[in-house]
């Protein structure tokens, strides 16, 4: 493939998930006033009041209603809930409107009946909740959310005095910021230096990252992450950053270093998998180009999809969090299960065969190459450092 | 016998990738735009519209069990 070809490619890349999020933004464009008549089929000549305040009448008894939504920053972006109140400050209707957080996770805070707690109870005594463990983020959001809605009606019309918002992250986000950084820091040290118990001091940290990052905050970067990035949805707010800071750093030290260092060094999930390796002393599997362009093609398709329905959630097909969190589908559980088993035969199968985070970097390299300058073309594979090194040579010469 | 494996293993992952993702954006194209993703009414009230999903009603006293509750 000739230079200005791959130029092309790489370009075109780009260019397809930009216009997929651009069709996703035509297509979402609703009314509010419309989407909250559909939280019951009771609810009917639905008229605004005020900014988020609307007014409706219930069909069965011919009753107002006051309608409010609000949001707040979750897992994957902002997440949307609406509360609807009667006259009588009694809460009659809660509903989640829109949320990009995982589809398993909402379903699991809504199973538990978050929404039914503050059904038929009266705004002026509401019940203070904390965050569902397992998925406190979703949770947080919705309680905040409901009690942020349902005190902009008491405020609005029965007088009610004005309670702040709750800011405070739902989860520790300073120490999950802080480890992201020395988990990386310390995997770049490991790459650079020449220490004599290297191998030792990767599987260390390897370990250190299945217990911290894995099973305690789990802060891994997933298709759903890639989409949060590009998407934007991460500027209107995040509840927790530490996936996206995991995915810039994952990037930035590929780029510096040239080397998969996240892959290598951090991934938990990797790390599960080399572990369950050593245990038989398999070795990696037969991989042939068109499983790697099968792989990106797919990834590709996911992101363009994601984009388009602007539903990072949907992007994600890892199955990270019912390897660590024991949240996800039926069919993850099954690929989770799929994956430890071959791992015991395979080295690392989910990593060599199918993992995204490979097809990324590879149009990272992919794009770099196609644009590096021809006389650089002999450094291109060398790390950042090394190129630095070369020239200070070449200048003190 | 490694590259049979490495083969089945493969398509298993393309498969099982697949069937967990192209339903959930089957879904959204064929959501209404509108539509809410959950609610939950006061016992007695009618149905939702458009096929979304709703909550069980419960008692909420009960259902606080579950929860760090303060204050409730």
């Amino acid at each position: 493939m000739s230079d200005f070809a791959k130029r092309i490619v790489v370009l075109l890349i780009p260019a397809t998930l930009a216009l997929a999020w651009v069709g996703g933004e035509m297509r979402k464009q609703g009314e509010m006033g419309r989407r909250l008549s559909h939280i019951s089929a009771d609810i009917t000549q639905v008229r605004q009041l005020d900014q988020d305040l609307y007014q409706a009448r219930r069909k069965s008894t011919g009753d107002t209603l006051f309608i409010t939504s609000d949001s707040y920053p979750s897992y994957g972006g902002p997440l949307t809930v609406a509360t609807a109140v009667d006259k009588q400050k009694t809460i009659l209707y809660t509903a989640i409107l829109e949320s990009t957080d995982t589809r398993s996770y909402l379903e699991k805070v809504v199973g538990f009946g978050i929404l039914n707690v503050y059904t038929g109870v009266r705004i002026d005594q509401m019940p203070k909740l904390d965050g569902i463990s397992g998925a406190t983020i979703s949770s947080t959001a919705i309680t905040r959310g409901i009690e942020a809605s349902a005190n902009k009606i008491g405020v609005a019309e029965f007088g009610m005095p004005a309670i702040g918002k709750e800011d405070a992250a739902a989860t520790p986000e300073t120490a999950k910021l802080l480890l992201i950084v020395f988990v990386f820091a310390a995997a770049l040290f490991l790459v650079y230096k020449d220490l004599p118990r290297k191998k030792q001091l990767r599987a260390g940290l390897l370990l250190f990252s299945v217990v911290t990052m894995g099973f305690l905050f789990g802060t891994l970067f997933s298709m759903s992450t890639v989409v949060s990035f590009i998407s934007g949805t991460w500027l209107e707010g995040l509840a927790s950053y530490s996936a996206m800071l995991c995915m810039v750093l994952a990037i930035v030290t590929f780029l510096v270093t040239r080397k998969k260092v996240y892959c290598t060094y951090i991934c938990p999930f990797g790390a599960v998998q080399e572990g369950l390796g050593k245990i038989t002393g398999c070795k990696g599997p037969e991989k042939y180009p068109w499983m790697e362009w099968i792989s990106r093609f797919f990834v590709w398709a996911i992101l363009v999809a994601a984009l388009y329905f602007q539903t990072p959630s949907d992007a994600m097909y890892e199955p990270f969090s019912k390897a660590f969190n024991f949240i996800g589908s039926g069919i993850l559980y099954g690929l989770t299960i799929l994956i430890v088993i071959a791992s015991l035969v395979i080295k690392r199968p989910w990593c060599n065969l199918f993992c995204p985070a490979s097809s990324i970097f590879f149009y990272l390299r992919f794009a770099r190459k196609a644009f590096a300058p021809k006389s650089t073309a002999d450094i291109s594979n060398l790390p950042l450092h090394a190129v630095f090194n070369e020239k200070s040579k070449k200048e003190a010469g | 016998m490694k590259k049979a494996l490495s083969i089945l293993l493969f398509w298993t992952f393309v498969v099982l990738c697949s069937a967990e993702t192209i339903p959930k954006f089957v879904a959204s194209a064929q959501k209404d735009k509108d539509s809410v993703l959950f609610s939950a009414g006061v016992k007695s009230i009618t149905a939702p519209v458009n096929g979304m999903k709703r909550g069980d009603n419960q008692d909420y006293k009960s259902l606080l069990k579950g929860f760090k509750a303060d204050g409730a």
